[in-house]
């Protein structure tokens, strides 16, 4: 496979740079998010915010839409949807004076699908909508529908108000590239929202790219360089997430999977592009680590109760992981943390 | 050469001396332990060897010693070779270091250029002197106490002879002395003298062994004792001659008999002694005869006494010998002083003596004063003498020791019979009436009032 160009990256680069701006006027105060954003976007992966209600994550959503000029659904999740009120349903129709089923496309058939709080959806409803994520594709009374293509879920949840709600399985919660916290915006945030928002109007924004182009930077995301060093550190990064291979994992009960390791390289790549390189580096693995890892390790549950939070564990194991796979001599001296 | 390619052969300069440093690392840090303990061992074995060898080898422990850091050299190398880094990871060491976002492995692959090498580069790591140096100085430590440390040979040829014990000087001495001054007979010495060479004889290193220093001391004590023997008989029996000489017609036939004895004990005690005095002088007091002392003309008389006082004088001077000189022969020398005039030296005690003396011519007779001890003084009737309280650890201010009459404090309450064959008293005044007269409300009544 021929690497990415220089050119082409910068001209992928334009564009990224481009929708970021759109939607930095769309969410005030959220670079780092929408950064993260646009970097699961460009892995193809699916997104699950977390955050308290009136943060701005459908907005995100709908100018995300509406900046990359993609079809977009949003479902609300509540416990008594069902599967086929999210995939569709076969329909008995007459066609040429015959009776037959003809299949009803569900919201998932879109580019963008916000599943709003996913949680409160019964497991069935969740297990139909992450057999979507993962394949792209439903079937119905046998029948296989491909998803359109790109086809990504952003789903959210509340952290608060659990009761009532379905919890998302780890498994599960594993087919999702990253998990992103929504933070509440600070005061200098809340005066520029106050000051050029209105409440009921969605800010005006342009298409940036179409499906076509976003497509083409899909691929070159794929054909960034990723270097057998960077590799290296994903693995080490992921296997020391297992309890015994580091001292961070002693508070984790289990830890990532391949498919971690696969979401890391993608979103590294995808922060490539977004930088304008043509190759994935250690740094970007760092970047992208907490959003991928942090909903896929379990924590022991003497460390949940001392109030040992993921993100924290990450933040060891990152400092912990050096970069470099040769360990250094004891007779040198690091002028710098391992990792770092 | 293109500029890409410059910055190329500049990067891969960097990565090779950083590899070199990384490797070099390693390699002493996997020498560190086998130096310590290869030192460690080679300063016991220096030690063993100086106490051990005559002559040091230092030629051949300096060969050894290169072979032996060769080899440790090349076993570590051995080893640290499975961690030792090829430039290309040297140079993911520099760019993950650097923050160069992995540009130069990227360029290694051809993936992007070159990008151009700054004025400082850091490869992320510094030399970490502690644990480099303390390996190095601990075997230097180690190499240097066993070379410079003071350890004397078991057998050094540069050394002098090694001194004998004291205890054999001064025999020897003796030896030397008495067979000069012919003081002695030669049997005596000559004996004195194999003993000592049987002691000689023993190797060098067992001359201060327990066994041997315990030989020699029970040589010298035996010597010394010969030596205190002989002198004190020569004394007494010089002195028992002296006195024979001087009073000898006016002294009483007991105190003549004794001195008569003295004399033949001390020239018996020197006849049947190790030790005996020169043949002339033995031969001289065999010939003598006590009873025919007036025979003697007093310039006989006085070189037989010098003779032996010399004699006696040179074995006191002996280290062997003791300063003795008769000890517990003192009535000898009262008897002179006194002029030998009365018999009280017949006292209790004495040989041949029967009951309280007779009395000499600074006492009267009976039995000495303070034969059984110390005296205390006479208390007669009338007198008065103080009492002294010798342990006052009990005695309190005003405690008075007296005697006088009384009585002892009895209780002699009536005691009344109880129920049960129990005895109580009944207590007296208003105790009787609390007990035998009130009921027990009344009695609960009257606690409260009281309380």
């Amino acid at each position: 496979m021929d690497h990415a160009s220089e050119t082409e990256v910068a001209d992928a680069g334009k564009h990224i740079r481009s929708l970021n701006q759109a939607l930095n006027t769309v969410l005030f105060g959220q670079e780092e998010l929408i950064d993260l954003v646009l970097t699961g976007i460009l892995s193809r992966g699916h997104i699950l915010l977390e955050g308290l209600p009136g943060l701005g994550k459908t907005e995100l959503v709908k100018g995300l839409a509406r900046s990359l000029h993609l079809d977009t659904k949003r479902i609300q999740f509540t416990p008594d949807l069902l599967p086929g009120d999210i995939t569709g349903n076969p329909v008995l129709q007459e066609v040429e004076g015959r009776r037959e089923f003809v299949f009803q496309p569900g919201p998932l058939f879109t580019n963008i699908v916000l599943a709003d709080e996913i949680n409160r959806a019964s497991p069935k409803t969740q297990s139909a909508l992450l057999e979507a994520m993962q394949e792209r594709r439903v079937t119905v009374l046998g029948k296989t529908h491909d998803l359109p293509a790109p086809f990504f879920v952003l789903a959210t949840q509340n952290p608060i108000e659990l009761e009532g709600t379905y919890p998302l399985p780890e498994a599960q919660l594993d087919r999702f590239l990253f998990k992103l916290e929504v933070t509440r915006n600070d005061v200098e945030t809340l005066e520029r929202i106050v000051n050029h928002r209105e409440l009921g109007t969605e800010p005006d924004i342009q298409p940036i790219m179409d499906a076509d182009t976003l497509n083409g930077v899909l691929a070159l995301v794929r054909r960034i360089f990723l270097p057998d060093v960077v590799a290296n550190y994903i693995a080490r990064l992921c296997d020391a997430t297992h309890p015994g291979q580091s001292t961070a994992a002693a508070n984790i009960k289990f830890g990532a999977s391949p498919r971690a390791a696969l979401s890391l390289a993608a979103a590294a790549k995808a922060r490539a592009v977004i930088n304008e390189r043509t190759n994935a580096s250690f740094e970007d693995v760092k970047l992208v680590a907490p959003a991928v890892l942090r909903h896929r390790i379990i924590l022991e549950y003497n460390a949940r109760v001392e109030g040992l939070t993921p993100n924290e564990v990450i933040a060891t194991l990152l400092d912990e992981v050096p970069f470099q796979a040769n360990a250094t001599p004891r007779t040198l001296q690091a002028t710098a943390p391992a990792g770092s | 050469m293109s500029k890409g390619e410059g910055n190329q052969s500049k990067w891969q300069g960097r990565a090779r001396k950083v590899a070199g440093k990384v490797n070099l690392a390693w390699w002493l840090e996997k020498l560190g332990v086998p130096l310590l303990i290869t030192a460690l061992v080679a300063s016991c074995l220096i030690l063993l060897a100086r106490r051990e060898l005559e002559q040091f080898p230092v030629a051949e422990a300096v060969i050894t010693g290169g072979v032996l850091l060769l080899s440790m050299l090349g076993i570590a190398w051995l080893v640290a070779r499975r961690h030792f880094e090829s430039p290309d990871d040297a140079m993911v060491r520099i760019e993950a270091s650097m923050k160069l976002r992995n540009s130069l492995t990227a360029a290694r692959h051809g993936v992007t250029p070159w990008p151009e090498m700054p004025e400082r580069i850091d490869d992320g790591t510094r030399w970490h002197w502690p644990r480099l140096l303390s390996p190095v100085l601990a075997a230097a430590l180690f190499l240097a106490a066993s070379v410079f440390l003071p350890v004397s040979a078991k057998s050094d040829p540069n050394a002098g002879p090694l001194d004998e014990p004291q205890a054999w000087k001064d025999i020897e001495a003796d030896i030397e002395t008495l067979s000069e001054e012919d003081t002695v007979q030669e049997q005596y010495l000559d004996e004195l003298e194999e003993r000592l060479e049987e002691l000689r004889k023993q190797k060098e290193e067992e001359w201060f062994s327990h066994s041997s220093l315990e030989a020699t001391d029970a040589l010298q004590k035996a010597h010394g004792a010969e030596v205190e023997n002989l002198e004190r008989n020569l004394r007494n029996a010089e002195r028992a001659l002296n006195a024979l000489q001087k009073h000898g017609p006016n002294m009483a036939e007991g105190a003549r008999q004794r001195l008569l004895n003295e004399f033949e004990n001390a020239v018996r005690g020197m006849e049947n002694g190790a030790m005996k005095p020169n043949q002339a002088l033995l031969e001289q007091l065999r010939e003598l005869d006590p009873e025919a002392l007036n025979n003697l003309n007093p310039e006989q008389m006085e070189q037989l006494r010098d003779a032996m006082k010399d004699a006696a004088g040179k074995c006191q001077q002996c280290e062997g010998g003791g300063g003795g000189g008769g000890g517990g022969d003192e009535w000898l020398d009262d008897l002179l002083e006194e002029g030998g005039g009365g018999d009280g030296a017949e006292g209790p005690g004495q040989p041949g003596g029967e009951g309280p003396g007779k009395g000499g011519i600074n006492r009267g007779p009976g039995t000495a004063p303070g034969v059984l001890g110390k005296l205390g003084g006479d208390v007669e009737t009338g007198d008065l003498e103080g009492l002294e309280g010798k342990d006052l650890s009990r005695s309190l201010p005003g405690d008075l020791l007296e005697l006088q009459d009384g009585e002892h404090d009895i209780d002699k309450t009536k005691v009344g019979p109880r129920a049960g064959g129990q005895v109580a008293e009944e207590g007296r005044g208003g105790d009787r009436i609390w007990k035998d007269a009130l009921m027990p409300d009344e009695k609960k009544a009257l606690k409260e009032f009281f309380k």
